[in-house]
């Protein structure tokens, strides 16, 4: 890099609007040219692009070092499941609980029926994993912003940008879904229940079953049996299956 | 939108430096990546510096319009690519200085492309300098440099920052560049 030769602020602006292309016909073509003729100027610019792509290459290093410090985080808070072994011991055991949870729970509904809903409600409803946050083929950064923020459980953070999305996408049933259930997640039943039934207007969606479950447990949540078990009949999944014998005791 | 305009829309944005779209590209990769080279008989902190390295390269040359996406996952397959291909260097090298007639190999095989290698070597070396020099400066220069010509804020925005008047954020810029050439060649 040349010692002698100073850049005045002049230059450097130049050079910017150069770089980003902000500079009108005119003057891009007059630059040119004198980048042509002089040979000092050419170095400079040399020179300050250096600089420039070394300011940048440095920003990028600190930035990668947060996104590296932050997935380890992240890794750590969630532990890994998929070991299969573990992970079979697990569902096994879990089978094993919830059978026996609904046995209790079927005694419990017969003696006690009002509240059961509730505690009906708290016993099968768990909150949906998410999706995972990978970069897929779409350019929906928002969507899985918030799908990161969902996982975190900052249901509000979530809401906001999914919410902002499906102003452009209506009918997206992914959308539809995710935000349906985390209004559940927060308790909110009123809100969920019109996302969840947007989505079981869609009978090819890969979401019309657990949509149909987590509707039923809203409906459950509300004492409202009647749509609740309607619900549960269309969802086939084993959950619903089981939280409908419970209920049709 | 399709899947290969989706790509093209990434590449801009990995241009203007987004730092949620850098932030995906870089934490949704790179778990295979370090699972190709602990196989490979790398280590973790390894695994990190070629994938960090190998990321860089990928912003390089997507800044420098040497990247044009071909198909709807082209930018991940590249930046797997080229990370396994660090590795590969990397172990090569580690290995040349212990086995002399792959070294006497190694010569062979760069001589044609000799004059090429060392002109972008030599810019690499200039941008390696100014990265150091830029780790020096004072504070306030790092983050102000940062956040305009990393981060594309605006002079208002950033005078609004620091809590100065848009022109003196604007000398100031200038007197950091100053500040940043005289250290490279002070170093040089």
């Amino acid at each position: 890099m040349n010692k002698d030769s100073k850049i005045s602020q002049e230059l450097l602006e130049t050079v910017e609007r150069y770089l980003n292309n902000t500079m009108d016909a005119t003057e891009k073509l007059q630059f040119e040219k004198s980048l042509e003729e002089n040979n000092t100027l050419r170095q400079q610019v040399e020179d300050i692009k250096i600089l420039l792509s070394g300011i940048e290459t440095a920003s990028l290093r600190e930035k990668m070092e947060e996104f590296h410090h932050q997935m380890a985080q992240e890794t750590k808070e969630i532990p890994v499941r998929n070991i299969t072994q573990n992970n079979r011991t697990n569902s096994r055991l879990f089978y094993a609980v919830a059978a026996s949870a609904v046995i209790l729970l079927g005694i419990f509904w017969v003696f006690n029926p009002k509240n059961s809903n509730e505690l009906l409600f708290n016993e099968y409803f768990s909150v949906d994993p998410g999706l995972p946050t990978t970069m897929g083929s779409t350019d929906e950064f928002s969507f899985y912003d918030g799908m990161v923020n969902y996982k975190r459980k900052e249901y509000d953070e979530a809401l906001e940008k999914w919410r902002q999305l499906l102003n452009q996408k209506n009918n997206n049933d992914t959308l539809n879904y995710f935000i349906g259930v985390t209004y559940l997640a927060k308790g909110n039943t009123e809100e969920a229940i019109p996302f969840l039934e947007k989505v079981t207007t869609q009978k090819e969606s890969m979401f019309l079953e657990d949509s149909y479950f987590y509707l039923g447990l809203s409906n459950l949540k509300n004492d409202n049996l009647k749509d609740a078990k309607e619900n549960f009949r269309k969802s086939n999944t084993q959950e619903a299956q089981k939280i409908l014998k419970v209920l049709e005791k | 939108m399709t899947q290969l305009a989706a790509q093209w829309e990434l590449v801009s944005k990995i241009k203007a430096n987004n730092e949620l779209v850098l932030k995906q590209l870089y934490q949704s990769n790179y778990k295979k990546i370090e699972v190709y080279i602990l196989k490979n008989s790398g280590s973790m902190p390894q695994a990190k510096d070629i994938y960090q390295e190998a990321f860089i390269t990928v912003w390089k040359n997507i800044k420098e319009g040497k990247f044009s996406p071909h198909n709807e996952t082209a930018l991940q397959g590249y930046l797997y690519q080229i990370a396994k291909n660090k590795w590969t260097d990397e172990l090569r090298s580690s290995r040349f200085k212990k086995t002399n007639s792959l070294e006497s190999f190694h010569q062979f095989s760069e001589n044609g492309e000799e004059n090429t290698t060392s002109l972008f070597e030599e810019k690499e070396q200039k941008i390696a300098l100014a990265e150091k020099a830029f780790q020096k400066i004072g504070d306030e220069c790092k983050q102000l440099l940062s956040q305009f010509y990393f981060e594309k804020k605006s002079l208002r925005d950033i005078a609004a920052l620091f809590n100065i008047g848009e022109a003196s954020a604007r000398n100031k810029k200038y007197r950091c560049i100053q500040q940043l050439k005289e250290l490279v060649t002070y170093n040089e």
